[in-house]
């Protein structure tokens, strides 16, 4: 699988519909070790789960 | 949100081949006081250090939060003086969604990179010109509008 991609398998009239969502990380350490590795900035996004 | 924006396809490859996506609740501590959140959503780009250089609150469509995070990524890379990468960013802003709410931002912030990447004044002037014909009741407009006697 790749990373940041998370697939996820949904049956929809008797079909499998294969969707992709977004990977999140949960723990900030974890976010931005991957940030330097990846040389990628970090999206924090801080919602409301209800 | 979560009902239109983050399961767009454009938004997640984007997210996916741009960033690293961190997700925590609004209430959630020490990170939601350390960031001085009182609203949700916010949306924050941080550099690999961990420092802010964007933030918005509130809901943004697709065709919104991409240029947003283009606007944040640029001003990352403007904030720590690498004004070219900034400017791919920018431009790549500007390319793709120039009706967006991040444009006349990322225009002004373009003839910034271009000013520090140059120490010419010309593209500060320019960054007025444009902003003034194609976004003339911008605020960015108006924080440019000294530029015009350049």
């Amino acid at each position: 699988m790749e990373r940041g991609f998370l697939e996820t398998q949904s049956e929809r009239k008797g079909e499998i519909v294969m969707t992709k969502n977004i990977k999140w990380e949960t723990e900030i350490d974890a976010a931005l070790a991957l940030a330097r590795v990846e040389k990628k900035p970090v999206l924090l996004d801080f919602f409301n789960p209800g | 949100m979560d009902a239109v924006t983050y399961p767009n396809d454009r938004v997640i490859f984007f997210i996916t081949e741009n960033m690293i996506p961190l997700r925590v609740a609004f209430d959630a501590q020490p990170l939601s006081a350390d960031f001085n959140i009182k609203w949700t959503p916010a949306i924050i780009t941080l550099d690999p250090d961990g420092n802010e250089h964007h933030r918005t609150v509130g809901f943004l469509a697709p065709e919104e939060l991409i240029p947003s995070l283009l606007l944040g990524i640029g001003k990352s890379y403007f904030e720590s003086d690498q004004f070219d990468t900034a400017i791919g960013s920018l431009e790549k802003l500007l390319g793709e969604y120039p009706e967006s709410g991040s444009a006349p931002e990322a225009i002004y912030l373009r003839g910034v990179c271009r000013y520090k990447s140059t120490h010419k004044p010309e593209p500060l002037k320019a960054a007025y010109e444009q902003l003034t014909a194609e976004y003339p009741s911008s605020e960015w407009t108006k924080r440019a509008y000294p530029y015009r006697l350049l």
